[in-house]
């Protein structure tokens, strides 16, 4: 089973088309770059993957589930860290996490998951005052809640310095390489050369 | 938030005790806090409600929310319970505390009259924090949801009363008196958020003191069942579900961008 395939997928707005009849397979165990220059599609592309909007035309699957009608187990088993997100300020690193894990019925250890993204030690602090690095990370402990079998990593590093981007990368390919029983990665974001496979 | 909420609740107790003249009883404080609870769980509910969702839209944390295995009707339906849990908590403590300034102050504490405030408090709030959820669900922006919650809370509470006079202005020329009103007239008046609450009050809340003039001295004719009292649930209820259901609709088809 493939971890993602459109058929034609299209999606149009009034008279603009955003995504154009797109064929994409990713396999298993890829990590798949999903680049191009801004308006041409991707953030379309990847909400029309996470149920919205429908697409116009065409149709797809994420692990094997109809992107459009069935989009909560799409979700159920994949693990995001969204484009443009904002955290909750007033809330704790831990309690984002364990709202993710909660909400998806998992059992991880909070403290695990902020582990392993280096923010172990800030778990009690509430997420308003970090720094766009630390929201980051945040973010995606809060996707590998459920030890997920597809990550989609949406902008991994937008608004980082080439420091954070660095470290950010490095995390991701940590978290990425050293969970067993995980073959999947597919990550979506700008240019990552070393790390995406070219596609 | 909820202590906040919790001390103004006991705030017309509290200011009730030097203000009031000699031996007040239990039915001046139920009719004081009647008037103060009923307004002020309606505005609380409108405020706690109008950032719900578009809060979370401008913030971006819905993006956490829609990330994650949750339709949208699950968003909108566990925004309304939260909420109005965030209403319904303080007003049952301030329920208590104003229970306790009560006992010490009155005699004669009639404890289901009570209850019955509490209930009519729950259900306002209820009402009002699912328009105000609805209005957030519609729209993109803050403001926006500013915007329409003052709107409908102007229109379709405060002023609704003008609109039947309106109608009626228009068609006869001259303003309706206060009875031998034609039915059309009071079912107009009782399409507004409050004025059913009100008629429910009746059944749930009784202040002796409080009378309130009945339907069918108000109309020309017999008593329609759409006039009778158990038909204004029905509108109360349709101010809960039809308002969350364009709510619904609309951010159902919205792109979060």
């Amino acid at each position: 089973m493939d971890a993602i395939t459109t058929n034609s997928l299209s999606r149009r707005f009034g008279d603009m088309n955003a995504v154009e009849s797109l064929d994409l397979t990713v396999q298993k165990g890829e990590i798949y770059g999903f680049l191009g220059p801004n308006g041409a599609g991707k953030s379309t592309t990847i909400n029309m993957l996470l149920g919205f909007p429908p697409p116009s035309s065409g149709s797809g699957t994420v692990l094997g589930y109809d992107l459009e009608h069935e989009s909560v187990a799409v979700r159920q088993s994949i693990g995001v860290l969204p484009e443009d997100f904002g955290v909750y300020g007033r809330l704790t690193a831990r309690k984002h996490v364990r709202f993710a894990i909660e909400t998806k019925g998992a059992n991880d250890d909070p403290d695990d998951l902020l582990a392993r993204v280096e923010l172990a030690d800030v778990a009690d602090r509430t997420a308003g005052g970090f720094s766009t690095g630390m929201k980051q990370r945040l973010a995606l402990a809060m996707a590998l809640a459920g030890n997920p079998d597809l990550l989609i990593l949406d902008e991994l590093s937008s608004g980082l310095d080439p420091n954070g981007a660095r470290e950010m990368r490095a995390i991701s390919r940590e978290v990425g390489y050293t969970s067993p029983g995980r073959t999947l990665r597919t990550r979506f974001g700008r240019s990552y050369s070393g790390f995406c496979r070219p596609s | 938030m909820i202590l906040v909420v919790a001390g103004i609740s006991a705030i017309p107790q509290l200011l009730y005790i030097p203000g009031e003249g000699p031996t007040p009883g239990f039915d001046d404080g139920m009719s004081f806090m009647f008037t103060w609870m009923t307004m002020m769980v309606s505005i609380i509910g409108l405020v706690v409600g109008y950032r719900a969702i578009v809060g979370e839209r401008e913030s971006g944390s819905i993006r956490f929310l829609l990330g994650l295995p949750n339709s949208r009707r699950d968003v909108v339906v566990s925004k309304v319970l939260g909420r109005a849990t965030v209403v319904a908590v303080p007003t049952v403590i301030g329920f208590l505390v104003g229970a306790v300034v009560i006992l010490a102050l009155y005699d004669g504490f009639a404890v289901t009259d009570y209850i019955g405030l509490l209930v009519f408090a729950l259900v306002i709030g209820l009402v009002y924090v699912s328009v105000a959820v609805a209005v957030s669900a519609s729209v993109n922006t803050r403001a926006k949801a500013v915007g329409g919650v003052l709107g409908i809370y102007l229109i379709f509470d405060l002023l609704w009363w003008t609109v039947p006079m309106g109608i009626y202005w228009l068609l006869e020329r001259e303003l309706p008196g206060s009875t031998d009103l034609p039915a059309w007239y009071v079912l107009v008046e009782r399409l507004g958020i409050w004025e059913p609450l009100g008629i429910l009050s009746g059944t749930l809340v009784n202040i002796a003191g409080v009378e309130t003039v009945s339907t069918a001295d108000r109309l020309a004719g017999d008593v329609p069942f759409f006039l009778e009292t158990w038909f204004a649930w029905v509108i109360v209820i349709a101010w809960i579900v039809i308002p969350l259901g364009i709510g619904y609709y609309r951010f159902n088809r919205a792109v979060m961008s």
